[in-house]
């Protein structure tokens, strides 16, 4: 493992959001469990590893390929939780940009429509010929998860 | 019996609604008393959007967690992920130094939660009903299922707390009582890759050929599965392999639903009845 990108900002941001990290005794659990790293996606193990050591890289584009199926906290023995220790480097990652285009837009839909998959016109035919209720999201609900979003941190990501 | 607040999410009123009317149709054949929760948003996506901003999660959670309490339900979830989002939140929303923080952005839009509301998800209390399911199947189905529960049913299992992660047992349970013959489903159920769909489509694929190669030999003639996103991979995503149906559809169609009244007609990977 290389030692070379130790980002100290990063470091103690983990050890506010995901302070179980340093729990990991690197048993590779989380390895042996993890769909992703075996089709050469994501390596949890490792993440654990650098976290241990402070040598973590918030613009590591592999963070962002997690399925989030959570088999590897679920595995881990220790507690360390590294589902959550990966989700947590992901906002400090989407902070410096580092940040996949489809969760930008689905951001902006859900600023804009509080919802983060578009109703479309295919919507609006099949829930009527099912004889379901419009369904559509009150102007209140749209107005109140904006207003959420702007004071808490999705805000820095979504236009006003 | 509780009351609830029927939370459909965003994918299944969208683009799924077929789901939907299945399971409104299960909710009522079983007499569950449900309305739609007011004012609903999006659960905040629990694998994408949920991880740019976890404050921006746990607070529209809580905004949700708030409108049910005022209207004394408690919130059925339709949907694996927003059970997940929910859930979650509910359970870090005990601890009253975090809720006091998150009430802090809820004052700003006229509201508060105290901690009151109950998140339940649609295979749990269907689960719970041995009886009531029995009684309401009227054409015993006759199909060759096997399970996929979809990850966000299973874990953080401690804190969803329906089934467990190594063999789980509750679907295969539930299809039991329909008439439906159960094949042995993955020991650790492998997650469908639904989760990096639109952001690593190739891994996505990678991720869904694994269950998909398993249910295929496992001489099921479809998959049961309870998730949106695990129905999507399978019925649209998926090349050559098994049909899929929702939990709520096998409820539906074994409680004598017509297959057209809850959208058969719109699957994908078609297969006979």
């Amino acid at each position: 493992m290389r030692r070379t990108a130790a980002d100290p900002d990063t470091e103690r941001w983990l050890e506010r959001t995901a302070p179980r990290a340093s729990a990991c005794q690197q048993c590779g659990e989380c390895a042996s469990v993890c769909p992703s790293q075996r089709q050469g996606g994501i390596r949890p193990a490792e993440i654990m590893a650098r976290a241990a050591v402070g040598s973590l890289r918030p613009d590591d584009p592999a963070l962002w390929l997690c399925a989030r199926c959570m088999s590897c906290s679920e595995r881990c023995p220790s507690d360390a939780d590294p589902g959550e220790v990966i989700a947590s480097l992901r906002e400090r990652a989407a902070e410096r940009g580092n940040l996949p285009p489809y969760l930008l837009d689905e951001a902006e839909r859900f600023k804009k429509t509080a919802l983060c998959f578009p109703r479309t016109g295919m919507t609006k035919k099949m829930r009527k010929e099912l004889g379901l209720p419009d369904g559509e999201v009150s102007e209140r609900a749209v107005r109140e998860c904006g207003e959420i979003i702007r004071r808490t941190g999705l805000g820095r990501f979504v236009r006003e | 019996m509780s009351k609830y607040y029927l939370f459909t999410g965003c994918l299944i009123p969208t683009r799924l609604p077929f789901l939907e009317a299945s399971s409104r149709f299960v909710l009522d054949r079983l007499g569950i008393d449900h309305e739609d929760l007011p004012d609903a948003a999006c659960c905040v996506e629990p694998i994408g959007l949920r991880t740019m901003a976890a404050d921006t999660w746990l607070a529209s959670a809580a905004r949700m967690l708030a409108i049910a309490e005022e209207g004394g339900r408690d919130i059925l979830t339709l949907c694996n992920g927003c059970y997940m989002s929910l859930k979650e939140a509910s359970h870090v929303l005990e601890d009253r130094a975090v809720r006091a923080r998150v009430n802090e952005v809820l004052r700003s839009i006229g509201r508060e939660y105290r901690g009151g509301t109950e998140v339940r998800h649609f295979p749990g209390i269907i689960g719970e009903r041995e009886n009531e399911v029995r009684q309401a199947v009227t054409r015993p189905v006759g199909l060759k299922l096997v399970s996929h529960p979809g990850c966000h049913m299973l874990r953080p299992s401690g804190v969803l707390g329906i089934d467990r992660s190594f063999r789980p047992e509750v679907l295969d349970r539930i299809a039991s009582w329909t008439g439906a013959a159960m094949v042995r489903g993955e020991e650790w159920p492998s997650c469908c890759g639904g989760g990096l769909s639109g952001i690593a489509e190739e891994l996505s694929s990678q991720l869904l050929a694994e269950p998909s190669r398993h249910h295929l030999a496992s001489g099921a003639e479809a998959i049961l599965t309870p998730c949106p996103f695990c129905f999507v991979q399978f019925d649209i995503k998926q090349k050559g392999g098994l049909p899929v149906l929702h939990l709520a559809e096998l409820l539906a169609l074994a409680m004598g639903a017509a297959p057209e009244r809850i959208g058969m007609q719109y699957h994908r990977n078609k297969f006979s009845l």
